[in-house]
């Protein structure tokens, strides 16, 4: 095998290395970031559901009141 | 006072279709037939696409503006050595997309400067951080640019971010290139006009920040 082709070998092998077993495109260094925007992004729902459920609370309350009558 | 010599310029991306042809072809015509300096274009890809437009034009058109040798890896160095004779000439080499030959090696290693055109999709990045990385081990002197290429309006590209800041690591990132079909139709003496305004800013960026200007 040529040198420059096992130079290649190992450094892509290396770089595989890096991006860990989550099959991610880039290196490991850029992992801490990704996995901080992925935080960001469970911390934020993807639906806004406070408003559907004060909805929902209210219902539920007023319906309650119209059985208790 | 120093004198400018040659300044050879490698083209190179391991991964094929990423339009190193086209743009050493763009380069070439932009530093003879803009910034009038002195070019040859060392055909070294297998598919000698170059030198193959280059044979056909000379039949169909013009004097050439600059001089296109085909050749294999091997013959380098001599290249090199006669090529070192003249003065203020831009050597500009359109690299195979393989890194399977350790006639690589020196010809990478004598590069001042290695320009990397790549597009923005996953094998393309996974062989443009390898090529990066390949050359890095070979020639830690030279700077790297890296081109985007075939830049399409309509696509929003996710991961363009993420990308730009893996490579900036290695090197600088110019002006992208649009994806237009009139690349196509680039030769070694024409380029159609209204490709000017698509690839004149990543040219630019090169020159004023890479280039020895004499």
């Amino acid at each position: 095998m040529s040198n420059i082709k096992s130079l290649a070998d190992q450094l892509k092998s290396r770089l595989e290395e890096q991006k860990g077993l989550s099959g991610r495109t880039f290196p490991a260094e850029l992992d801490e970031e990704k996995t901080d925007a992925n935080d960001r992004k469970a911390k934020k729902p993807a639906v806004d559901t406070k408003g559907l459920r004060s909805f929902l609370s209210w219902r539920i309350l007023i319906w309650m009141g119209r059985r208790k009558s | 006072m120093l004198k400018f010599t040659l300044m050879v310029i490698l083209i190179g991306n391991q991964k094929g279709g990423a339009g190193k042809s086209t743009l050493c072809l763009l380069l070439a015509y932009y530093l003879s037939m803009l910034k009038k300096k002195k070019v040859t274009v060392l055909d070294m890809d297998y598919q000698a696409s170059i030198s193959g437009k280059f044979e056909k034009a000379k039949i169909l058109e013009n004097d050439p503006i600059y001089e296109v040798i085909p050749s294999d890896l091997k013959y380098f160095p001599a290249l090199l050595e006669l090529l070192n004779q003249n003065r203020e000439e831009f050597v500009l080499i359109d690299l195979p997309g393989k890194m399977d030959d350790d006639l690589l090696i020196p010809i990478i290693g004598s590069a001042e400067l290695i320009i990397c055109p790549f597009n923005y999709d996953e094998f393309s990045v996974d062989s443009t951080v390898l090529f990066s990385l390949v050359c890095r081990e070979i020639n830690t002197l030279s700077p790297v640019v890296y081109v985007p290429n075939r830049i399409r309006a309509t696509v929003k590209y996710e991961t363009r971010e993420e990308v730009d800041k893996v490579l900036s690591r290695f090197g600088g990132i110019s002006p992208g290139i649009s994806d237009r079909i009139d690349f196509q139709r680039v030769g070694t003496i024409h380029i159609p006009a209204s490709l000017i305004p698509f690839f004149m800013p990543a040219l630019e960026f090169i020159y004023s920040n890479f280039m020895r200007k004499g």
